[in-house]
This record gives C-alpha cells, sequence and structure tokens, in this order.
C-alpha cells in the first residue's frame, strides 16, 4: 500500500480542522480543531517514516505530543482566565486588543 | 470450630478448583487451535478468540458478578452483620449466591426511566464507555505461562493471554484512562445537577491518580527492562541471592503501594468514593435505570479484577507459583505445570478481589481536598522519588540484588512505621454482646 | 493478500476517521464536538498501527485520548454553563471563505502528491515503531529535543498554574 492514501488522509483532517478554525466561535472548540490539525501533521510525519523505513518522523511525532500537551494545558489556562474576566467562551467577543 | 475447618477447606478448595480451571481453560485453547487448523487458519487466531471468550467474557465477568455478592457478604461479615440470605433454594441461601439472578433480573425488567432533558445519544453511550475499557485491560494480562505444543500437526504454543503486545504496560496506562469517560459523560448527559458534580468529581480525581497509576510502575519497567507484562512476569522467575524470587512486592514496595492507592482511586471505591458519595451527592448514575446502571455499577467490579490481575502480574510475580516452583516444575507434566501456574495466578488475583473488599470496608471517605492532596503531595513526590532511587539502584548493580535489598529495607521501615503509627483503641467489653445481640448470634 | 488486508483495515479506520473529525466541527455542542474527537482519535491510533508506529499508537490514546481530552471536557463541563448558542453569531461569509479556503488546502495537497506518483512503502526491520527502537532514537540522536521537552513541560506546568490561578 503506498503513501498516497495516508497523506490524502492528512490532507483532509487537515482542511477539516481548518474549516472549524475558521468557522467555529466556541473558544474550546476551535481548541480542539487546532489538534485535530496538529494530529494531520503527525500522521505525515508517520506515513513519510514508514515510506522513507526510519524511525525519524516517530521522534518528530512524539516532540508533537508532547508540545501538544504542554500547548493544552496552557490554552486551557487561557480559556479558563478569559471566561473569568470576560464571561464569555466567544471568539467574537473576546477581541478588545482589536480596537 | 466447624467454621475454622470450613475456612481450611475454603482455602484449599479455592486453588485447586482454580487450577482445574486453569487446565480446563488450557484444554479448550488448545481445541480453538485445533479448530482454527482445521479451518486453515493460524493457530493462534483461534486461541485468541477463544482467549477473549474465556478469560474477558467468562472469568472475568463471572468473577465480577460474583463479587457483587461476595462484598455485600464480606461487608456483612466486617459490620457483625448476617447479609444477603432471604432468597432460599429449598431452604439453603448458599451464601447469597441466589442474590445474583434476583439481582439481574431486576435489573432487566425494570421500567426504563430516562431523563427528558438528557443529551440521547451521549445517554446512551456513557454505560458503554465505562464498561468496555475495563473489559479491554485484561487483555494484555499473562494469566499463564505459553505451552509448547503440537496441534493438528503445526507445531505452536498455547498461550493464556490474549494479546502479547509489545508496549502492554502504554497500552494499560492508554486503556485506563479512557474510563473516565463514561463517568464524566454519564454525569454530564443526565442533565441533572447531582450527576454533574459527580462527573466533574471523577474526572477531576481520575485524571490526577493518572499520573502517579504511570509513575509507580515506572520502576518495574526498569528493573524487568520490558514493558511487555508476559517479560515483566517471566523476570519475576529469576531468584536473587539464589533464593529469594525477584517479585515486584520485594523489589518495588513503595512502587506497589503507590500503584495500588492510585488505580484504588481509578476504580472509585470508597475511600475514593467521591464521584458516588451516597450520603451527599448519590452519584454520576443517579438518572439510570435498570440495566443501565447495571452496566455502571458492574464496571466498578470489573475494574476491581482488572487491577487485581495487573497488580498479581507485576508485582506479586504473576503466573509463578512462587512455593515449591522447582519442585513442581521437575515433578510436573509441562501442561498441568502451566495449569498449576494460571491456577496460582488466579489465586493471587482473588485474594488481591478480597484485600480491595477489605479496604472499601474499613476505611472511611476522604474529603476532595484531602484526595487531591493525597495524589499531588504524597503519592506523586513518593512515586518520583522511587523512579530515581530505583533506577540509581539498578545503574550501580544490574543483578537487582542491590535493589532488592533497598526493597526489604523498605518494607521493614514501612511495618515498622505502621506499628508505631497505629493506635490501639480500647473496646468496652459490652460493645461486643450489645453488637452480637443486634446481629443475633 | 496481506496488502489487501491493508488497504481493507485502513478504510476500516479511515472513514470513521474522517466521519468522527467531521463531527467535530458539525456537532453544535461542545461535549458532543469533544467526543467526536476522542473517536477520531482513537481510529488515528488505529492508523498509527498500520503504518506499524506502535509505540505513537499508544501515546496517541494515552496523552491525547486519556489526559487532554479528559482536560477538555472538564473545562467544559466547568465552563458551559446554560445554553449559550455561539453559532448563532457567526458571520456566514467567513463559513462560506473557511470551506472554500479547507477545499483548497486540501485540494493543493491531494493534487501535489498525486503528481509525484506513488510512493511506495519500504520493507522495514521488525523492531520498527516498537518501544526500544523509538526510545533508542530520542536517547541517543534526539536527546537535546528530549530534554528541551521536559523543560517545555515544566514551563507548561507553572504558566498553567500561573495563568488559572487568580491568587497564589
Amino acid at each position: 500500500m503506498d503513501a498516497n492514501q495516508y497523506i490524502a488522509l492528512a490532507a483532509f483532517l487537515f482542511g477539516i480542522g481548518l474549516v472549524g478554525v475558521v468557522v467555529k466561535r466556541n473558544m474550546l472548540v476551535v481548541f480542539m480543531c487546532i489538534e485535530l490539525m496538529l494530529n494531520a501533521a503527525n500522521l505525515t510525519f508517520l506515513a513519510f517514516a514508514r515510506r522513507a523505513g526510519n524511525m525519524n518522523g516517530h521522534a518528530i511525532a512524539f516532540f508533537v505530543i508532547a508540545v501538544a500537551a504542554a500547548e493544552a494545558a496552557v490554552g486551557l489556562a487561557i480559556v479558563i482566565a478569559v471566561f473569568r474576566t470576560r464571561g464569555t467562551l466567544n471568539v467574537d467577543e473576546v477581541a478588545s486588543l482589536r480596537n | 470450630m466447624r467454621r475454622f475447618l470450613g475456612m481450611v477447606l475454603f482455602a484449599i478448595c479455592v486453588p485447586l478448583s482454580m487450577v482445574l480451571l486453569g487446565r480446563a481453560v488450557y484444554w479448550l485453547v488448545a481445541g480453538a487451535e485445533y479448530l482454527a487448523t482445521s479451518l486453515g487458519a493460524p493457530p493462534t487466531y483461534g486461541a485468541a478468540i477463544a482467549n477473549v471468550i474465556l478469560l474477558m467474557l467468562v472469568f472475568v465477568m463471572t468473577t465480577a458478578a460474583l463479587l457483587t455478592i461476595g462484598e455485600r457478604k464480606w461487608s456483612a461479615m466486617i459490620q457483625n452483620r448476617i447479609g444477603p440470605n432471604r432468597i432460599r433454594v429449598f431452604g439453603n441461601s448458599a451464601g447469597g449466591i441466589f442474590f445474583l439472578a434476583a439481582d439481574a433480573l431486576k435489573m432487566l425488567t425494570k421500567e426504563n426511566i430516562n431523563p427528558s432533558q438528557r443529551s440521547r445519544v451521549l445517554y446512551e453511550l456513557a454505560p458503554m464507555a465505562a464498561f468496555a475499557p475495563s473489559f479491554a485491560l485484561f487483555a494484555v494480562v499473562p494469566v499463564g505461562p505459553a505451552v509448547d505444543s503440537v496441534v493438528n500437526g503445526v507445531r505452536t504454543t498455547v498461550a493464556l493471554q490474549v494479546a502479547n503486545i509489545d508496549a502492554g504496560l502504554l497500552f494499560v496506562f492508554g486503556i485506563a484512562s479512557l474510563a473516565v469517560y463514561g463517568t464524566a459523560l454519564a454525569g454530564w448527559a443526565s442533565n441533572s445537577k447531582l450527576a454533574i458534580l459527580g462527573g466533574v468529581r471523577a474526572s477531576s480525581q481520575m485524571i490526577s491518580y493518572e499520573v502517579s497509576l504511570g509513575l509507580a510502575l515506572v520502576g518495574s519497567m526498569m528493573a524487568y527492562q520490558s514493558l511487555r507484562l508476559e517479560e515483566m512476569v517471566r523476570a519475576q522467575g529469576q531468584l536473587l541471592w539464589g533464593f529469594l524470587p525477584a517479585l515486584g512486592f520485594f523489589l518495588q514496595p513503595v512502587g506497589l503501594l503507590v500503584f495500588f492507592v492510585s488505580a484504588f482511586a481509578e476504580t472509585k471505591r470508597t475511600p475514593f468514593d467521591l464521584p458516588e458519595g451516597e450520603s451527599e451527592i448519590v452519584g454520576y448514575f443517579v438518572e439510570y435505570p435498570g440495566m443501565k446502571f447495571g452496566m455502571l455499577f458492574l464496571a466498578e467490579f470489573i475494574e476491581v479484577v482488572v487491577l487485581a490481575a495487573i497488580t498479581a502480574a507485576i508485582f506479586f510475580g504473576g503466573w509463578h507459583p512462587v512455593l515449591f516452583e522447582g519442585w513442581l516444575r521437575e515433578n510436573l507434566s509441562p501442561i498441568w505445570f502451566a495449569s498449576v501456574c494460571a491456577g496460582a495466578f488466579l489465586t493471587k488475583v482473588l485474594l488481591l478481589c478480597w484485600l480491595q473488599l477489605i479496604v472499601r470496608w474499613t476505611l472511611p471517605r476522604f474529603r476532595f481536598d484531602q484526595i487531591q492532596k493525597l495524589c499531588w503531595k504524597v503519592l506523586l513526590p513518593v512515586a518520583l522519588a522511587n523512579v530515581f532511587i530505583t533506577g540509581a539502584l539498578i545503574l550501580v548493580d544490574p543483578s537487582l540484588e542491590l535493589l532488592g535489598l533497598v526493597g526489604l529495607v523498605e518494607i521493614a521501615a514501612m511495618a515498622v512505621i505502621t506499628a508505631a503509627v497505629s493506635r490501639k483503641v480500647e473496646v468496652p467489653a459490652h460493645a461486643h454482646a450489645a453488637a452480637a445481640a443486634v446481629a443475633g448470634h | 493478500m496481506i496488502d489487501r488486508a491493508e488497504v481493507w483495515v485502513f478504510w476500516v479506520f479511515a472513514v470513521p476517521l474522517i466521519m468522527a473529525s467531521a463531527g467535530v466541527v458539525v456537532a453544535r455542542n461542545p461535549v458532543n464536538s469533544a467526543m467526536s474527537l476522542v473517536a477520531a482519535f482513537f481510529f488515528l491510533a488505529g492508523i498509527y498501527v498500520l503504518l506499524t508506529a506502535h509505540l505513537l499508537a499508544f501515546l496517541q490514546v494515552l496523552v491525547y485520548a486519556g489526559a487532554i481530552m479528559v482536560l477538555f471536557l472538564f473545562v467544559i463541563m466547568l465552563l458551559t454553563t446554560g445554553d449559550q448558542d455561539f453559532e448563532r453569531t457567526r458571520l456566514k461569509v467567513m463559513q462560506v471563505a473557511g470551506a472554500f479556503g479547507a477545499a483548497g488546502v486540501v485540494a493543493v495537497v491531494v493534487l501535489a502528491v498525486n503528481r509525484l506518483g506513488p510512493m511506495p512503502m519500504s520493507a522495514v526491520p521488525s523492531n520498527f515503531g516498537t518501544v526500544k527502537a523509538v526510545g533508542r532514537l530520542l536517547y541517543t540522536q534526539y536527546l537535546l529535543p528530549f530534554e528541551a521537552t521536559s523543560l517545555l513541560l515544566l514551563v507548561a506546568i507553572v504558566g498553567a498554574v500561573v495563568v488559572a490561578k487568580q491568587r497564589i
């Protein structure tokens, strides 16, 4: 089986995540869609690692997972802090830096 | 006297019947391999299917179901009551075993009352999400050693393990961490304040204890240099100084303590039963009727069995029948030796289940801040220190003997501390008499 | 035979994976989104196993499905009170633009991959993707990034506490 299918699958996942980030207004769901995009990137790493036959891609994917864990911890803390000061999770209403 | 004899008889009969059970399972797995080879499939396919059915469905399920009755009976003994004895067949209550059938009948025939504001899909999904992961955990537990045999002309091995996965312990952590969804979703989907309190408590408690659960086993991974449970069990057969088996109990007593406490918190049973808390919030399953509640309830007991199995495999030598192992190996045929091993493992599992029942009925419930404090301020630092010390000791002495020595010192220290801290409670003599009078004997 | 089975298993995991990840975007309720994402991660782990990345598959389930998503679920339960319909305020223009943009990205990637022609998998040793092999790689060649990651996690812990706690 070729690596093409895996790459195409990763592209689909990335696309779905991108749609979610642009379309969804709930901060938490936007965040989840970012995780989905990270996973799509991971899938390409692993697919190419399998194709090339060396495990460097595995190491990179490992780091992506670790960074995603750190990102989730800090990100959720920020979401909680924002909710506490603004009382909302809607990304459109949290735009005071813009004006 | 009659009671004492009965207990002795019980203590002899349980391991014996477990050995016979092991023999039967080996026989059936070999039969399944025969069937698979007759159909032209590799024999391992048949073994896998037979193991799933026999070990996971039959053994775990039956033990969990019997534990529901066992717990009632045992709690009655602890509280000086008689316990379930009302359902009699031919005038005999048989230790309350008929309550099993009665309970099942009750759960299955109850009216299905669902909260109208529930989140439909998740509400139905939650009991399954609680039930499935605890089952799946048993897949990597090696119940018995692999026996070489010739099935239908094909050289193969007959093993009592569903899957011998390379990253076995990671599988355990991963699947165990999925168990939280069942409770969290049950709490959320019921759309009830009490239920969601239970769900939130469950998720915060379980996500905290997962950390120390994982760290507690790192020492064992380093000592046995593998993540495969089967290899870890086999490594526990080696002898330290020529006589002491390298059980996890001796090498990693601190790891065992931290693991057992954390895993107990994951099962959400009494010292840690904040998510249920019958006397305050009833629990995440308040809104569940009939068999859906039954599944959430049974999931807890399955977790008890699986926790006992994993503890037995990693810390109590798995299928090694520690006593007289060399003699048994020499004097029994391979298949009977394997059966004795499987019987030893199953007996250990039952004993550890019993230990959990004792803990469940002797300790009071923690406060919530105490639960979090215990996890983050006690278990986690202890587990981290254990990892460092174990690593250093293995680095100094790869033959594990130094680690064993330190382990024995740790056991002695724990025993001394326990004896020094425990207080003697004076019970007035008339209290016994009053309790006996109330209980009716 | 084996190759054919691999194709079948791929589709068995890929189709639910796409459906579950679409569910993340389609679901109106954040809890449903989160559960879809958990399911997606699970199927993705299946795909990883198919790519003989066993360690990564288990880490995927352990870290993503078991830890990160539980954290998400916890925060959702904590913060989502009452009915907050976010999607009423969303802009139709952005919705359409997002869909088109994503479709464009997918199209470009798929076209590029197809232009490359088939990329056959190479034969891999039996220890490919196992704990021991990947672990050895992490502790030799990638030692510095590995240690840097541990530092990052420490910083993240401290940062999360500082940000989320009102009074320290």
